[in-house]
């Protein structure tokens, strides 16, 4: 007979669990709103689900060497307003524009990485003073008011409203850098060494594996990650603002530890459903209109829950039940 | 004379350097601002850190136990929110206050509840607490603040009074709190239990520290503080705010990083904080009163919040080892 605690591993308990909280999440918006199970609304709930999990890929590999950053949002608001300025103020075409708007996102990138494995600062202390001091010089660019300017005329707005047969840009940024990371982190050697440091730093020392360059790499992914995903978001608003990326914080971190709370450890693929479990609510209160903070309310909940559920230890007490039923059987 | 250069020595050791800069940034501003240099805004100043020194009183002993807590102003938004919502439905201060507090130190309660029964690490259960706290507020007052018609004639006082027309009475208060919470930090076998966990905590757990005790107490004071902190800030914005504008999260953060310049290098402590947070705030008026806007002083706080938290960092490693092993070889000498 098929032996039953091989099949209901804790992996396949918090899978069917995190599905059945997505079916009931959907099945609940789509009975409030008639327009929510829509082809057109999906493809919207997918552009905004690029804009969360791209700052959550970021983070998920600065988790996954066991740190945590609290700049990524501040420096996407720097990033974002560079590549406004580059548009607005300079008047240049949108790749060099985006291009430098990365390069912004890796410098500090850089820095965080620097401090926090190279020095060994505390990491969230550190990457919350290098994130402000980013976030100082994101207001200089046009002493805090918003970028505008050419907006409309340079092309910009094709960077996150442009298609390809169909498929919106977001989509697209969306799918290749969720398959690439994949590949990087769970398919080859360098992305083993991100969960060796995370797990146990010494030992990963000892087998040879460069600690400080890794969390180097983590911290630059995380904070270009969140940039690109700002840099999105500035192209669809359609103006660059220094407040625009302080809003990815907090879904970024909930994406992030819905994944861990059902993988038990931080995966690409965890991310993603964090990611799209947190960017389908925040769409399905969109549409029924209620007010931004409920929507907070809810993320922040969610991510409590979510991390309390992960720390319950269903495995040990269904693992007797099924041993038990096991033995009933035999 | 050996004894004066021993003091010299002394009074220029990193024990006291944030003294020294908070000396030189007022001497600066001083000369270039004639309204600074007056007394009158030097008492503002030392009244605008009042607020401050009491929001990041339970913060500091939160870093200095080796973890974080980003709650505060959000807890401090909720409160000031509590406050003014049970005022203006006719409830009578001191109840109005007792509740706010409650309701903050049930957050608290709840931070501590998921760090030490849930295992989150604390960023991650704050930032969930910050969260809902917020939205909490925001639901209270329905997206929007709430103005207080009429403030009561006692907290007032605490906020704008001043003795002999000079001292804030906020001021006075904080000092006595903050002598208080000194002795504690100090003198008493919490501060050693403290500064233990924040050493070595598998350590100092299995030295029978009461962790899960110390942890619970402190977030429910830092929570409470808050909440004190909101109370004082809805009566100077005459308002209760569900999220209060400017860089509170920011000042407070750096007070206690800068803190840790002092007295302990190092380490977060109270002596420390209650001059961090004079310091931000000189900082802050004389930018303002030399017409600079604020988000310089956005990026002076992050340089200096990254500066405090290397010296913290480094103090462990070598260099500072040495110089104390050298001071102590002194002491041993003389």
């Amino acid at each position: 007979m098929v032996k039953l605690s091989k099949f209901f591993t804790r992996e396949v308990i918090s899978l069917v669990l995190f599905f059945l909280i997505l079916g009931i999440v959907m099945g609940v918006f789509s009975f409030l709103s008639p327009r929510f199970m829509t082809l057109d609304n999906m493809l919207r709930a997918l552009k905004h689900l690029s804009i969360t999990s791209l700052a959550a890929l970021g983070l998920t590999f600065v988790i996954a060497v066991g740190h945590a950053d609290m700049s990524f949002h501040f420096v996407s608001c720097f990033a974002a307003m560079t590549m406004s300025y580059f548009i607005g103020i300079l008047v240049w075409p949108p790749l060099p524009s985006i291009l430098f708007g990365i390069l912004a996102g890796l410098l500090f990138g850089l820095i965080n990485g620097f401090a926090v494995g190279k020095f060994k600062l505390p990491d969230m202390a550190a990457t919350i003073g290098i994130g402000t001091f980013s976030w100082g010089l994101a207001y200089l660019y046009n002493r805090g008011n918003y970028i505008y300017q050419n907006f409309l005329t340079s092309g910009i707005i094709q960077f996150s409203d442009g298609n390809w047969q169909g498929i919106p840009y977001p989509v697209i940024y969306l799918f290749v850098f969720y398959i690439l990371a994949y590949i990087l982190l769970h398919r080859t050697k360098f992305g083993r060494g991100f969960y060796a440091v995370g797990s146990n730093r010494i030992a990963a020392k000892f087998s040879g594996i460069k600690v400080q360059h890794y969390i180097i790499a983590a911290f630059i992914l995380s904070n270009v990650l969140a940039s690109f995903s700002n840099m999105v978001m500035t192209a669809a608003q359609g103006n660059g603002n220094v407040k625009g990326g302080l809003i990815l914080l907090m879904p970024a971190y909930s994406a992030v530890f819905i994944g861990v709370s059902v993988f038990k450890k931080p995966t690409i693929i965890g991310t993603f459903f964090g990611a799209f479990l947190v960017s389908i609510m925040q769409n399905g209160f969109t549409l029924i209109s209620s007010p931004f903070y409920i929507m907070d309310l809810v993320v922040g909940l969610t991510l409590i829950i979510s991390i309390i559920i992960s720390r319950i230890e269903i495995k040990k007490n269904l693992n007797k039940t099924v041993i038990a039923i096991q033995d009933g059987i035999s | 004379m050996k004894h004066i250069f021993s003091i010299i020595r002394k009074i220029f050791s990193t024990e006291y350097i944030l003294l020294w800069m908070l000396l030189i940034v007022i001497v600066f501003f001083s000369i270039q601002s004639p309204t600074f240099r007056t007394i009158t805004n030097l008492m503002t100043i030392l009244r605008q850190s009042g607020i401050i020194q009491i929001l990041v009183l339970g913060l500091t002993w939160i870093v200095a136990a080796g973890e974080f807590d980003v709650a505060f102003p959000d807890i401090a938004a909720l409160s000031s929110m509590v406050l003014v919502y049970f005022v203006t439905n006719g409830l009578a201060w001191g109840y109005a206050i007792l509740l706010a507090i409650l309701v903050s130190g049930l957050f608290g309660l709840i931070s501590g509840v998921l760090v030490n029964v849930f295992k989150f690490r604390a960023l991650i259960a704050t930032i969930g607490v910050a969260v809902i706290a917020k939205s909490t507020a925001y639901i209270i007052g329905r997206g929007s603040p709430i103005y207080l018609v009429n403030i009561n004639k006692t907290v007032e006082e605490i906020m704008f009074g001043r003795i002999g027309d000079l001292i804030p009475i906020l001021a006075v208060i904080v000092l006595v709190l903050y002598i208080g919470a000194t002795f504690l930090q100090n003198q008493t076998k919490l501060g050693q239990y403290l500064y233990a966990l924040g050493e070595n905590r598998e350590a100092a757990f299995e030295a029978g520290i009461p962790k899960n005790m110390i942890f619970y107490s402190f977030f429910i004071l830092s929570a409470a503080l808050a909440a004190g902190g909101g109370i004082l800030l809805a009566t100077s914005f005459s308002s209760g705010q569900p999220n209060f504008a400017g860089t509170l999260f920011i000042d407070g953060l750096t007070a206690v990083f800068l803190g840790a310049l002092m007295i302990k290098p190092g380490k977060p402590n109270v002596i420390g904080t209650y001059f961090g947070a004079i310091f931000i705030m000189v900082l802050g008026n004389g930018l303002t009163l030399l017409n600079i806007p604020f988000y310089y002083g956005l990026i002076i706080k992050g340089l200096l919040m990254t500066l405090g938290v290397a010296v913290v960092a480094f103090s462990g490693t070598d260099f500072f080892a040495n110089r104390r092993a050298k001071r102590a070889e002194e002491l041993a000498n003389q």
